[in-house]
């Protein structure tokens, strides 16, 4: 098996989650392949490489999302940190659901619960873990509107249904959603991919802001993105880590000539 | 397929190439100045200048628009990056052969003693240098980059000498400090010619390896 490769960290890093000798598969096809990086607390944390190298089924693998796929199955350690100690989110006996509560998720196209309100949208997740006061609840709400810069354009329509919104406002909906029950880790898969540009900047900036509460993990297709938000990448390739290191590193001189060749255009 | 990056860049190089030979003319003629004390030569001197400053703007506008465009990373980067800091050179390059231009003028019209100094020599090893530094860039040669870099203590020895040898004559010959002077800045512009060289030969090696070696760090020590 491959020695996990270090990240570029001279200083102690405190650990927002750790991948252990990771594999995944669909039926007999393996698209992740034995990944093992380490993602510090509060980065902005890119996953970029080629359609089809796994980096979405590898953050889908982060939350336990890949195995409810019909046939996909996992091996490996996720490790990331529990209340008292570091935990296994693949360790007998854990529950994918309290997982997926820590580790939020966002994905390509914005996915607001049709029929329920802006307010709902965002409540859904702290009402399923059990909170039910209202005071609580708008309080929450609020916070996390707040928190993905959408509260300004909704705070007078909380009752209108979420999928009113424009593309880029639903997709804050989506953000604010997966704050509202205050996860460790924010997976983003291709977040931007269906918005327009000046969505596309907010969103991003959103992202530079969210790192001082929750560290990011972002699969994105578009390089200039991973360069401006993320401040660690990893390059995938065919299922493989190839290469992870300062986001300063892999766009100015990355070790890899395969990571060369994909920034640059050359393959991909 | 061909990169349209690499069809951008073709041209860049190019032009930084036809750029460094209008330089190399420059320094040329503004020596030869010295050589031939013919002050009609000043004036194919200023036109070689003007050429290499609208070669310069329209470098740094190729430039621009290939990092708005296309965003280079990483090699490409680095090279883009390379292009703007050697054109910046070479366009002051030919500021300073102007100068030595506006030096042999006055100097010349002082009378132009014969001061018997090394300038030719001088100036043709700075020629070579510059030669040699954009040689190494069309060719990615990190070792005539890394000898560019040597050569420049020799410029700076050069220089040395005809500072020594015109300070000494002026004290022997005060009512010749005007001539004198003109020397140690045409020495002293042809040393930072010189210097110009070395940045871009220290470019070359930044966009070849991503090894930063100016100022005596990284590797490739002079």
């Amino acid at each position: 098996m491959n020695e996990p490769i270090e990240n570029e960290k001279s200083t102690e890093i405190v650990l927002a989650l750790e991948t252990k000798h990771v594999n995944a598969w669909f039926g007999d096809h393996h698209v992740v392949k034995d990944i093992s990086l380490k993602v510090t607390k509060n980065d902005v944390f890119s996953l970029i490489g080629p359609s089809g190298c796994g980096k979405s089924t590898l953050i889908r693998c982060l939350n336990r999302l890949h195995e409810e796929t019909d046939g996909a199955s996992v091996s490996g350690e996720v490790i990331i940190p529990g209340a008292a100690k570091l935990e296994n989110i693949y360790a007998f006996g854990v529950d994918p659901v309290s997982i997926r509560r820590r580790v939020g998720m966002v994905f390509q196209k914005p996915n607001p619960f049709p029929g329920l309100s802006i307010f709902d949208n965002v409540a859904a997740g702290l009402r399923l873990a059990g909170v039910i006061r209202r005071t609580v609840l708008e309080e929450i709400v609020e916070t996390s509107l707040v928190q993905a810069a959408l509260w300004l354009e909704v705070k007078d329509k909380l009752k209108k249904p979420g999928t009113s919104l424009s593309g880029g406002q639903q997709q804050r909906l989506c953000i604010a959603r997966a704050l509202a029950v205050k996860p460790q880790i924010l997976l983003m898969d291709e977040p931007t991919s269906a918005l327009d540009p000046v969505s596309t900047a907010r969103i991003e900036e959103l992202v530079m802001k969210l790192r001082t509460d929750v560290t990011v993990l972002i699969v994105t297709h578009n390089m200039q993105q991973a360069a401006r938000i993320s401040n660690q990448t990893a390059f995938l390739l065919t299922g493989e880590l190839v290469e992870v290191g300062t986001t300063k590193a892999i766009f100015t001189k990355p070790k890899d000539a395969r990571t060369e060749q994909y920034i640059t255009g050359r393959f991909g | 397929m061909v990169r349209q990056f690499e069809v951008e860049l073709r041209e860049l190089k190019n032009r930084i190439l036809a750029m460094g030979g209008l330089v190399e003319q420059a320094i040329e003629m503004s020596t030869l100045l010295l050589g031939t004390r013919d002050q009609s030569g000043f004036g194919k001197l200023k036109a070689i200048e003007r050429k290499i400053n609208e070669e310069n703007m329209m470098i740094d506008s190729i430039c621009l628009e290939v990092l708005a465009r296309l965003s280079p990373v990483a090699a490409d980067l680095r090279l883009i990056l390379a292009i703007i800091k050697i054109n910046t050179d070479l366009e002051r390059m030919g500021d300073q052969a102007m100068n030595i231009g506006y030096n042999v003028d006055h100097y010349l019209e002082d009378g132009g003693v014969d001061l018997k100094l090394d300038l030719p020599q001088m100036a043709g090893l700075v020629k070579k240098m510059v030669r040699d530094s954009l040689d190494a860039f069309m060719k990615d040669d990190i070792g005539l980059a890394q000898r560019v870099l040597e050569s420049d203590d020799e410029v700076d020895q050069f220089k040395n000498r005809v500072f020594e040898k015109m300070v000494a004559f002026m004290r022997t010959s005060p009512d010749q400090i005007g001539p004198a002077l003109d020397m140690i800045l045409v020495a002293r512009n042809l040393e930072r010619m010189a210097d110009h060289a070395t940045n871009i030969a220290e470019d070359v090696i930044f966009a070849c390896t991503g090894e930063d070696v100016r100022h005596g760090v990284g590797k490739a020590r002079r």
